[in-house]
């Protein structure tokens, strides 16, 4: 396990929003590595998926439930976009925790299928037996715009800081 | 209080000093100097209230009305020293001189107190606009946006009229920021939200959900009247120029729309219009899908 896995209930800041952790998915791929999806809320607003991988993340924008991108060989269309599958894999649950994501179906295996188009990446995933896929878009995220809140107060405090010698020259 | 009044008060005030004067004086037959104290209430009370032009006046009456009270006395009672009486007259006048000067001057603070307490107050007012304002864009903030359409959906459900949102979200803003620098990226927000927000009614509400994300609640629209506005809102920001940013001649945005259902709280309508969102997003951007009744999305406006 990633030693800065987010806790379920940590506090969190996304994208400057302070947020918390109401679910979490551990999953296991095929070559034994870990991969966490993050369920976080903000009370009022969407909730916000995100994965990790390592030490890198990406936003899961979910397609709405209803939607049904035409699907033909290796490619998914989207309107009048076009993406090309480029790899598949295979995570095992290994654990869930709090909120699960209302898209990522609770089941014990995912397939999930990755496509490439010009608008970014596509993501198919499925659960064997279920009949149900869910589609997102998956951004990559930057440095910095998913921390813990603890590591955001220390980065605005050294800010206020670095402020305030700026003043006193 | 209007000064007219303050002045026919402070009128009033003065005239009683005198009837007590000639009534006392004429029943006693001497003349009571301590009455002449009673004066200075009226006179301080119009120091602080009135300016010196009306105090003036209103000096010049009260020794009028005392300088005749003291001739009918004088007439009548022919046994009183005339040059103290009139050296105590003469006193009073300038008594009452120094407190029409004196006005003029308390007037002055008096009207740089009312300044600094106006200029409080619109700080006061700009505070708290500031407070529910996204800083760099002028839009409402997240927190703002939020308790309004929690507002807004109590509303609608309690007079059962219909709402709408739309998530919009501008597009390539961050490749605008990695080749042009942050600062073009600002003007590009600033653009894009005074071009959206005109497109919008009074009463709809837009602001800033973070980054590059946007929030429309409209209040009393059905999806059909929100994809039209919403469509409105695309078309207005495509037309926005941004010279700045060099290869693209113009803006763009991509919306995702849903009317609120009964019951619902603000994530899940939010969570249905940004799913719309990314739809529209996947399905090439700069353009509106909204979520028909069975939420399955519907391409309803694209460039």
């Amino acid at each position: 396990m990633p030693v800065d896995a987010f806790a379920l209930d940590a506090a969190v800041v996304f994208r400057g929003r302070p947020m918390q952790v109401a679910g979490r998915l551990t999953l296991e791929g095929a070559s034994g590595q870990t991969t966490f999806r993050y369920h976080l809320s903000d009370g009022t607003g969407a909730p916000v998926f995100v994965e990790q991988a390592d030490d890198r993340y990406a936003l899961l924008r979910p397609f709405p439930p209803a939607a049904e991108p035409q699907t033909a060989g290796n490619t998914v269309t989207v309107g009048a976009e076009r993406y090309t599958l480029v790899g598949v894999r295979k995570l095992k649950m290994n654990e869930a925790l709090g909120l699960i994501s209302g898209a990522t179906p609770k089941a014990p295996l995912l397939l999930s299928g990755m496509f490439e188009g010009p608008m970014g990446t596509l993501m198919r995933e499925l659960s064997p037996g279920t009949g149900r896929q869910v589609y997102y878009l998956v951004k990559p995220l930057a440095d910095g715009e998913l921390v813990s809140a603890e590591a955001d107060a220390m980065a605005r405090a050294e800010e206020r800081r670095a402020a305030g010698e700026r003043e006193d020259d | 209080m209007d000064s007219t009044l303050r002045t026919k008060r402070i009128g009033f005030g003065i005239g009683a000093v005198y009837a007590l004067l000639a009534l006392l004086s004429s029943r006693t037959g001497e003349y009571l100097a301590a009455i002449e104290l009673f004066y200075t209430l009226p006179m301080v009370y119009g120091m602080l209230r009135l300016d010196r032009t009306r105090l003036a006046i209103l000096a010049a009456f009260a020794l009028v009305t005392h300088g005749t009270a003291l001739l009918m006395l004088v007439e009548r009672e022919h046994r009183f020293n005339q040059p103290a009486l009139w050296l105590q007259f003469a006193m009073l006048a300038l008594a009452f001189a120094c407190t029409t000067y004196a006005a003029g001057a308390v007037l002055r603070r008096r009207e740089r107190l009312a300044e600094a307490r106006r200029d409080l107050h619109d700080l006061s007012r700009q505070a708290s606009e500031r407070a529910s304002r996204d800083t760099l864009t002028g839009v409402y903030h997240h927190r703002h946006l939020m308790e309004a359409l929690e507002r807004e959906i109590a509303r609608a459900e309690r007079v059962g009229k219909p709402l709408s949102i739309a998530r919009v979200d501008l597009d390539w803003l961050g490749s605008v920021n990695e080749t042009h620098g942050h600062s073009i990226g600002d003007i590009a927000l600033k653009r894009f939200t005074v071009a959206a927000a005109e497109a919008l009614r009074d009463v709809d509400i837009f602001g800033r959900y973070g980054g590059k994300e946007f929030l429309a609640i409209m209040p009393d629209t059905d999806l059909k009247g929100a994809a039209i506005a919403a469509e409105r809102l695309r078309a207005a920001v495509a037309r926005e120029p941004v010279p700045e940013v060099r290869g693209r001649r113009h803006l763009s945005c991509t919306l995702g729309v849903a009317e609120h259902r009964k019951g619902e709280n603000t994530r899940l309508v939010i969570g249905r219009a940004e799913s719309g969102l990314n739809y529209a997003k996947a399905a090439g951007r700069d353009r509106v899908v909204a979520l028909d009744l069975d939420g399955r999305p519907v391409i309803v406006g694209a460039a």
